[in-house]
């Protein structure tokens, strides 16, 4: 009983952790601006300001809705784009022989190690006009994420987890494996393909710093980038910023509560930790 | 195709300045024909990449879209924002090696420097003084000189590579009525009377815990203005960094001072504006553009103001800096029309009217005499004129190449007292030995 009482305490204390900063963003966001700033800080607004979304969300030279139709837009297409990539790549990697595969794979594996800091000026010289012309568009902010090896590994580790009769069964009646990968593996690893979904699908609504770099035209611009105008070399309006995050989270929190069960699910079978 | 058109409107121009009066940039001897005197035949689009956000962006389309449909030559800036000045400087670096560039950059002065290095930006001079696209020299005069001269880049023979955009300065403010609470009439002359200014204004409550300071704001802008107000420089004639000189020391020691005695508040951010709001600071150093977010933070009336820096044996002058536009390296006409756009905006007209929107500094004199900024400064922003008056005396930091270094190496130097790691001697030592090698390694 105690072990139980001590256990659901830790685990309390740990929610609490990970809630606090959207907590913190979201009382923010009705303060006023002095209390915002004020220290000690204060956990709960001492008069409410709702006034303070319409503000965030009419304040000059921010295009919320065609920032999230943005957004919406590029998500959708990596999450689709990195699920096929990766669900070949990672079946091919499981459930093919082939030559040089644990080679190929652990090459794949160490491209993660790769800081993105230190790919971020080349990849943005791939996308100039000299190169691949993609600057300024929406194919730059999507076509490099198409590719995923995270998500290849974590396919290949469910895809590992198929029991091999289930293939010998099918190739005995005549289902080549592409018939096995659709109709009997896909259905089997749904947990870990809706984890790569919404792992995929989350990077790419948080994505600041890329679009920023291969965008000019602010109709081309994500919804991360839209929150820049709160800050400027003076100071920041924090009750304002957090008014504009809360509203910029707000759908990627529904997806997340729509799909908790699946996501728990994948990150649990595959042994992956946060 | 471009290069027939260039020769052409060479030519003409050629012919133009052999038959016509003489033009704005006429100062005696013939001067010889450059790009910089064609003149423009038709539409002609530049894109400026800029750091301003939220209503100062919006303020600064404005004031383009003016520009735009007044000019009367065909030309259309056409502004973006591209994040911060590191954000745009690290696009800079793949657009440069990609060809990408656009036409006008915001910068500050050593990535200038950099992108100079680069051979990616053009020299000003030659459309400064141009014959007839250039400023006469009356307007030349009448833009306050430390901003002309931030411009100017040492490694590359004092050529002028940017132009005026955004300039702040690094000001004291001061809370007047806890001034005067503290039996002190007026602002401090010297650092000596800054600092027993400074540690009256402290105060504790009924638990031990500093309740009011009397300072904030020991930055690396503030560290070089102490240097020179006490008569020291920031450079040797040697290029190697002059500030860990005695001069430094005693700077850093009035921080270290401070910093035991707890009457300097260390910020975290711009918390400083909420203490200095409440009415629980004296003084706190930081930039001129600061103003409406202090005005902001007030929690009750203050009155406050602006003044310059105190002096210890060397002149009363203070930090200037800010964000300067460059000209990349384009087509004649497209170089131009960046060029055409720099003079309108910082134009009397509209230098006033942007320091209003933006509450960064006019460049010129004559925009005292603007009525709308005159009014303003009266009303609303006292402090605006306050600042503006310490530009005169002003100095820039230098426009090298390893100059953000430098300042990197005096922070970590302010870091180093502030958490009492290091004495103000070892401290600096060790800045400038980082310093010198970052401007070796840059010359």
């Amino acid at each position: 009983m105690k072990s139980r009482v001590l256990k659901h305490g830790f685990l309390l204390l740990g929610a609490a952790v990970m809630a606090f900063p959207f907590y913190w963003m979201l009382t923010t966001s009705f303060k006023s601006f002095l209390e915002a700033q004020s220290y000690p800080p204060t956990f709960w607004p001492a008069v409410w300001h709702p006034e303070n979304w319409i503000e965030a969300w009419n304040f000059p030279n921010t295009r919320w809705p065609r920032s999230f139709a943005n957004t919406i837009f590029v998500a959708t297409a990596v999450t689709l784009g990195t699920i096929v990539s990766a669900v070949l790549a990672a079946y091919a990697f499981a459930r093919m022989e082939f030559r040089g595969r644990g080679v190929l794979f652990s090459i794949f594996l160490l491209t993660i190690f790769i800081p993105n800091e230190a790919t971020l000026i080349p990849n943005f010289v791939l996308m100039s006009r000299r190169y691949l012309g993609w600057y300024d568009t929406y194919t730059a902010q999507i076509v490099p994420f198409l590719a995923s090896v995270f998500s290849i590994f974590l396919l290949r580790q469910f895809f590992l987890g198929v029991p091999k009769e289930l293939q010998d069964a099918a190739r005995l009646d005549g289902a080549g494996h592409l018939r096995f990968l659709w109709s009997v593996a896909l259905p089997l690893v749904r947990p870990a393909l809706i984890t790569v979904a919404l792992i995929n699908f989350l990077a790419s609504w948080n994505s600041f710093l890329w679009p920023l770099l291969v965008t000019s035209s602010p109709d081309l611009r994500p919804i991360q980038v839209a929150l820049l105008p709160f800050s400027s070399e003076a100071g920041t309006q924090y009750h304002l910023l957090m008014a504009g995050a809360s509203f910029v989270i707000l759908p990627t929190v529904a997806v997340y509560l729509v799909a908790q069960r699946y996501f728990i699910e994948g990150v649990a079978s595959s042994g992956i930790r946060g | 195709m471009m290069r027939h058109l260039f020769a052409l409107s060479f030519a003409a121009t050629l012919v133009a300045a052999a038959c016509g009066p003489a033009g704005p940039g006429e100062q005696g001897a013939p001067a010889k024909e450059t790009e910089a005197d064609i003149s423009l035949s038709g539409p002609v689009e530049a894109i400026l990449w800029h750091n301003q956000t939220g209503t100062s962006a919006k303020l600064l389309e404005d004031i383009i879209g003016e520009f735009n449909s007044s000019n009367g030559k065909g030309i259309t800036i056409k502004p973006e924002v591209q994040g911060n000045y590191t954000q745009i400087y690290q696009k800079m670096l793949g657009a440069i090696q990609a060809g990408a560039m656009p036409d006008g950059v915001v910068a500050v002065e050593n990535q200038v420097a950099d992108y100079a290095k680069a051979g990616v930006v053009i020299e000003i001079d030659q459309y400064m003084n141009s014959r007839k696209n250039g400023l006469s020299k009356e307007s030349l005069a009448d833009i306050y000189k430390p901003y002309l001269d931030s411009n100017r880049y040492p490694q590359y023979e004092n050529k002028i590579l940017s132009f005026p955009f955004v300039k702040s300065l690094e000001v004291n403010m001061v809370n007047d009525d806890l001034l005067k609470e503290l039996g002190f009439s007026a602002h401090p002359k010297t650092w000596e009377e800054f600092e027993r200014m400074a540690r009256a204004a402290k105060r504790v409550g009924p638990d031990g815990k500093v309740t009011r300071w009397g300072w904030a704001g020991m930055g690396s802008e503030a560290f070089l203005a102490q240097v020179i107000t006490r008569g020291g420089k920031i450079l040797n004639a040697d290029g190697t960094v002059a500030w860990a000189g005695k001069e430094g020391v005693e700077s850093l020691k009035v921080y270290q001072r401070c910093i035991e005695e707890q009457f300097c508040y260390v910020p975290t951010g711009f918390d400083w504006q909420d203490r200095f709001g409440e009415g629980n600071l004296l003084f706190a150093t930081g930039t001129s553009t600061g103003r409406p977010f202090v005005r902001s933070a007030l929690k009750k009336p203050i009155n406050w103001s602006i003044f310059g820096m105190p002096t210890a044996g060397g002149p009363a002058q203070t930090i200037q800096f800010g964000g300067v536009i460059a000209i990349t390296k384009s087509t004649p006409e497209k170089q131009l029309a960046v060029w055409e756009f720099l003079k309108w905006f910082t134009d009397t007209k509209q230098t006033a009217k942007w320091a209003i929107v933006s509450g960064y500094m006019p460049i010129r004199a004559t925009a005292l005499e603007d009525p709308a900024l005159k009014a303003h400064w009266a009303g609303p922003d006292a402090q605006g004129r306050q600042a503006f008056q310490l530009v005169p005396s002003s100095a820039a930091g230098p426009s090298i190449r390893g100059w953000q270094e430098v300042r990197d190496a005096i922070f970590e130097a302010l870091q180093k007292v502030q958490t009492k790691k290091a004495t103000p001697e070892d401290a600096l030592g060790a800045a400038a030995t980082k310093a010198n090698n970052a401007l070796k390694e840059n010359k």
